[in-house]
């Protein structure tokens, strides 16, 4: 196991440097930012929007350079057929699924961090009072990121390319949120410019604990597709 | 404990517009098998069912007296495994390699492998995008070999090569082979690198074998008969495996030449046998 993690870990560090650019450029940004902008009523709207649409972005940028491209690892294991040359190897079939989890837990683990650094200094800066709903936004959103980055790990094992797979996914999952935002006004936006999350903290740790309960179906419909076999 | 390093019996598999009917054959401890066959006859299939890497519809695979499909990770690391093209990533250098083999095999030895690159000429620090085909088998080969295996199983590993360099792989197998306990299963459609290293030829066709003989005796059992027309048809049909005509002259491929010697018969190649029998079927 310790020689694909190290493979992998070599082959995305760039990725794994330009997250953490991005992370420190976010952080530098909100803390030189966001304390001179008014986010009282008396504020200016508009700036207080694009402050938090920035922050917002900047901030899953930093969290999505964590899981980005694991599905194309994959692909790029596949078709270079590295994953053959590991199963013949003396890695079995749950280890490789095992290195796969790993993986995405290793860029989870990684977010969770960031998330973390990204909300108490946005908070901190901005001068805003810190919730619960807050507090739990960071788990919800790292998971939310993370997990579907996993489902997308038996799409490719299945069609051998980690965008089709993508796009699959993504039409899927953007449906189902374009319905849930729509059908109960999850965001919106109140009259000082903030940006207003509907949700509860009670939903939020319900949507955290499905999506991570969703890695166990995951990691066996992975392991079912590995054990069958004409991986590359 | 089985004389064989691997034991095909019945395997069959079935895609959408190709089948692996029946296959059975073995790869006897201490020997080397080539495994020939036209483009798509079946060959690389065969090979990724041995390997464990495909799933199979029927039939009973044995690699060093286990199946490949529940094989213990031990008995992994005891095959050595080369395919047509390299399989590792290409952003990563021989050097990082070693690292990555380390922690995949139990066995790997790093001082080995440092030797064959060394030997082979393959930069420790360039990354493997920038190698040449001929650079890219080496290494797999030196990969290969690395971690003390007692079965290579080599997919067409000289395909694209240069003669020089193929030639040189081919002297690394018989250096492979000095220890008698070392088995070669290689799959190829260049038939005259099997002229002198392979001690048996199995021959696929169209998923099915055709024929597994020992090569000395197929050298000296198959010979290529040069007839007129008059003296083909004296010829008995039973015992044309193919035939060329020619407006001069005729060529009959047959394992009963004994029977003609008022007809020229020249000994046929491996690749005379197989083109023969190709053009049959």
């Amino acid at each position: 196991m310790k020689g694909l993690i190290y493979s992998w870990l070599i082959t995305r560090k760039n990725y794994f440097i330009i997250g953490g650019v991005l992370f420190v450029f976010a952080c530098t940004g909100m803390l030189l930012v966001l304390p001179n902008i008014d986010f009282s009523e008396n504020g200016d709207p508009s700036l207080t929007l694009a402050a938090n649409f920035i922050s917002f972005l900047l901030s899953a940028a930093a969290l999505i350079c964590s899981a980005e491209s694991l599905g194309k690892d994959l692909e790029g294991m596949i078709k270079s057929r590295f994953a053959d040359y590991s199963l013949t190897a003396g890695i079995s079939c749950k280890r490789f699924t095992d290195i796969l989890l790993v993986r995405n837990l290793i860029c989870l683990g990684i977010s969770f961090a960031e998330g973390f650094a990204l909300m108490f200094i946005y908070l901190f800066a901005s001068g805003q009072q810190v919730t619960a709903e807050l507090i739990m936004f960071v788990p919800c959103v790292v998971f939310f990121i993370h997990s579907i980055d996993y489902w997308v790990t038996p799409l490719v094992i299945k069609i051998k390319s980690a965008e089709k797979a993508g796009l699959v996914l993504g039409i899927v999952m953007g449906f189902i949120i374009f319905c849930i935002v729509i059908t109960n006004n999850t965001i919106s936006s109140d009259g000082s410019g903030m940006i207003v999350f509907s949700f509860d903290l009670i939903s939020e740790i319900v949507i955290t604990s499905l999506l991570a309960a969703s890695y166990i179906p995951t990691y066996f419909i992975c392991l079912r597709f590995i054990k069958g076999g004409d991986m590359c | 404990m089985s004389e064989n390093s691997i034991e095909i019996n019945g395997l069959s598999r079935r895609f959408n517009q190709f089948a692996l009917q029946n296959i059975s054959f073995n790869v006897p401890k201490g020997s080397v098998v080539g495994f020939i066959g036209e483009n798509g006859a079946g060959k690389s299939t065969t090979i990724r069912a041995v390997l464990g890497l495909l799933k199979k519809d029927s039939g009973e695979i044995k690699v060093l007296g286990e199946d490949p499909y529940n094989m213990k990770s031990d008995t992994k690391e005891k095959i050595g495994v080369v395919f047509d093209s390299i399989p590792f990533p290409p952003s990563l250098t021989a050097f990082q390699l070693d690292k990555v083999f380390n922690g995949i095999y139990k066995s790997w030895c790093s001082k080995d492998y440092f030797e064959y690159l060394n030997k082979f000429g393959l930069p420790l620090r360039s990354k493997l995008s920038t190698f040449s085909k001929g650079m890219e088998m080496r290494f797999s080969i030196a990969a290969a070999l690395s971690h003390k295996p007692e079965l290579l199983v080599l997919d067409e590993p000289t395909g694209g090569l240069d003669p020089v360099m193929r030639n040189e792989i081919l002297d690394l197998l018989l250096d492979f082979m000095q220890d008698e306990k070392h088995s070669v299963l290689m799959s190829t459609h260049i038939t005259s690198d099997l002229e002198h290293i392979a001690d048996y030829i199995c021959f696929i066709h169209n998923g099915q074998i055709v024929f597994f003989e020992e090569r000395n005796e197929m050298i000296e059992k198959y010979h290529i008969l040069k007839c007129t027309d008059q003296q083909l048809d004296a010829v008995d049909k039973e015992d044309i495996i193919g035939l060329r005509k020619g407006k001069f002259s005729n060529e009959i491929l047959t394992a009963c030449s004994d029977k003609y010697p008022d007809i020229t018969a020249d000994k046929a190649s491996i690749e005379d046998i197989m083109v023969y029998y190709v053009k049959e079927a």
